[in-house]
């Protein structure tokens, strides 16, 4: 009780901090939380866009996992061309750092500068991922790699899977979950669904999409300190 | 000895940068050029393969323009469109976002936590797999055919990751100043505007920034049916179908390419220094 009047008081003594979040929120709640709990619900339903439904349990992921439009050619692909990204992100932006200082920023815009146009089907670009890694390899500090020389590692590769690779953990994970959830979102394709009002094919894929970034968002809580400071 | 072998590794290094960023620049080079190339010389000449024109011209930029291609209304019209709603969304975006990344990142109050691992889970979706729903939501609140929906959505899908960018980045200011502020009886809101604002310029401009490019391509052009409200990308899509129909629309084609992407390309060139910056100071650590 007195702990429920406690909290009724810090509601109110806050009400200012609600009233500045509120025109942000109130339109993430309006078109990404709610949406997305719909979607959480219409997976399971055979809703056509227009009048009633009813409830199929998983019978709509049964049928996208025998569609071979969606997933055993786009998804793996995905995942491939993400990952690939993934692993040219880390080494481009450990070869940029190895530069001088003039040439780092140079090569920084040339390699992101791509990023600003637009992705056409099979093209190529490093994300925001790549400059999360970018500034994790700069920051880290140089007595870290003069340690190691002392310590006598054999040469620059040594010292990155050493050193640099466990540095940056944090910026890794991140850098995974917005590549890979750009690419298998854009590899999802639910207007091949939509376009026929499988409204409720359409989610069920959504939610298949959402699955692995759920798993990479966990371990990113779990292992990167990057979201909490 | 070692200096020279750090010379030719460095040498090394630098040939294979090169290398790469010639391969990611060369289809932002073709591209401009194709612009500039008359139809008849773009009959043939595959798309990857470069040929400087032989005669360039401003031709297809100008049939862009006074035109009415395979489209029912002009270009510009689309146009404005397209710039407008991307200015307002950048502009409303950053305006409602950095109260909102100030509260998560800075004030303690009951839901604070909970909001904080929503702002993170919706860094998780892009808008493609949300835009069923956000119709059904938009049509719920009779926006479906309407200039609000083609905003709404976008300043949050196209918004979230600026939000989670300059929470990062504020976490890192000092909290003294803060408190400091507080004490003197200063509001939350007062505080956002003299103290936050002013000090997270960089990261305000990396998310609007970010903002632009997500908003300049992405159009929501599925919530609305009127032409009048249609936007550049559900006209870059018209348009490349219908190459293959008509190739009388080839040149018009590649100077639309261009024009897209020249402003997303102007404002990162513009902004670089913050664009590249930004992480290394605020973002993860």
């Amino acid at each position: 009780m007195n702990n429920n009047r406690n909290i009724t008081r810090r509601i109110r003594e806050n009400i200012g901090v609600y009233a500045i979040i509120a025109p942000f929120f109130l339109l993430f709640f309006a078109f990404l939380a709610v949406p997305f709990v719909m979607t959480l619900i219409i997976a399971f339903t055979d809703y056509k866009g227009a009048g009633t439904f009813r409830f199929v349990g998983f019978n709509n992921f049964i049928i996208l996992f025998r569609d071979n439009r969606t997933f055993t050619g786009g998804m793996g692909n995905a995942l491939i061309t993400g990952l690939v990204g993934l692993v040219a992100s880390v080494l481009l932006a450990w070869l940029i750092t190895m530069l001088p200082k003039i040439l780092r920023g140079v090569f920084a815009i040339a390699l992101f500068a791509p990023f600003f146009t637009p992705l056409a089907e099979g093209k190529f670009t490093l994300g925001i991922g790549f400059l999360a890694i970018l500034a994790g390899i700069g920051t880290i500090p140089h007595e870290r790699y003069e340690a190691a020389a002392i310590e006598g590692i054999p040469n620059r590769v040594h010292e990155f899977i050493r050193i640099t690779l466990p540095a940056i953990k944090p910026h890794l994970l991140f850098a995974a979950v917005i590549q890979l959830g750009a690419v298998i979102a854009q590899a999802a394709k639910p207007h091949e669904y939509t376009d026929v009002f499988e409204i409720g094919l359409a989610s069920a894929l959504c939610l298949v999409v959402f699955i692995p970034l759920l798993i990479i968002y966990f371990a990113l809580r779990k292992f990167g300190r990057c979201w909490q400071d | 000895m070692s200096r020279i072998l750090r010379i030719i590794y460095n040498v090394i290094i630098f040939l294979i940068l090169s290398a790469t960023a010639l391969v990611f620049l060369f289809p932002i080079f073709i591209s401009i050029m194709r612009s500039f190339t008359p139809l008849t010389e773009l009959h043939g000449a595959p798309e990857t393969f470069f040929r400087m024109p032989a005669s360039p011209t401003a031709r297809n930029y100008a049939d862009l323009l006074f035109t009415d291609f395979e489209l029912p209304l002009l270009f510009p019209r689309y146009f404005l469109n397209s710039v407008l709603v991307t200015a307002l969304v950048v502009v409303l975006q950053l305006w409602i976002a950095t109260p909102a990344a100030y509260a998560l990142a800075k004030v303690d109050f009951p839901g604070a936590g909970f909001l904080n691992r929503l702002l993170e889970a919706g860094l998780l979706f892009g808008g493609a797999v949300l835009f069923v729903n956000q119709y059904v939501v938009l049509n719920r609140l009779r926006l479906i055919n309407t200039f609000p929906a083609l905003i709404l959505p976008l300043i949050v899908t196209a918004g979230v990751p600026g939000v989670f960018l300059m929470r990062q980045f504020i976490k890192q200011l000092p909290d003294d100043m803060i408190e400091a502020a507080r004490l003197s009886g200063a509001s939350h809101a007062r505080i956002c505007r003299d103290l936050i604002i002013p000090n997270i310029k960089p990261a305000r401009i990396t998310a609007g920034i970010f903002a632009l490019t997500s908003a300049w391509y992405t159009g929501t052009n599925n919530f609305v049916y009127s032409e009048e409200l249609k936007m550049l990308p559900s006209v870059m899509t018209r348009i490349n179908a219908a190459v293959g129909v008509n190739s009388a629309v080839a040149g018009v084609a590649v100077a639309l390419a261009t024009v897209m992407m020249l402003f997303p390309l102007a404002a990162f060139l513009i902004y670089q220094k913050s664009v590249i910056n930004i992480m290394a100071y605020g973002g993860l650590k």
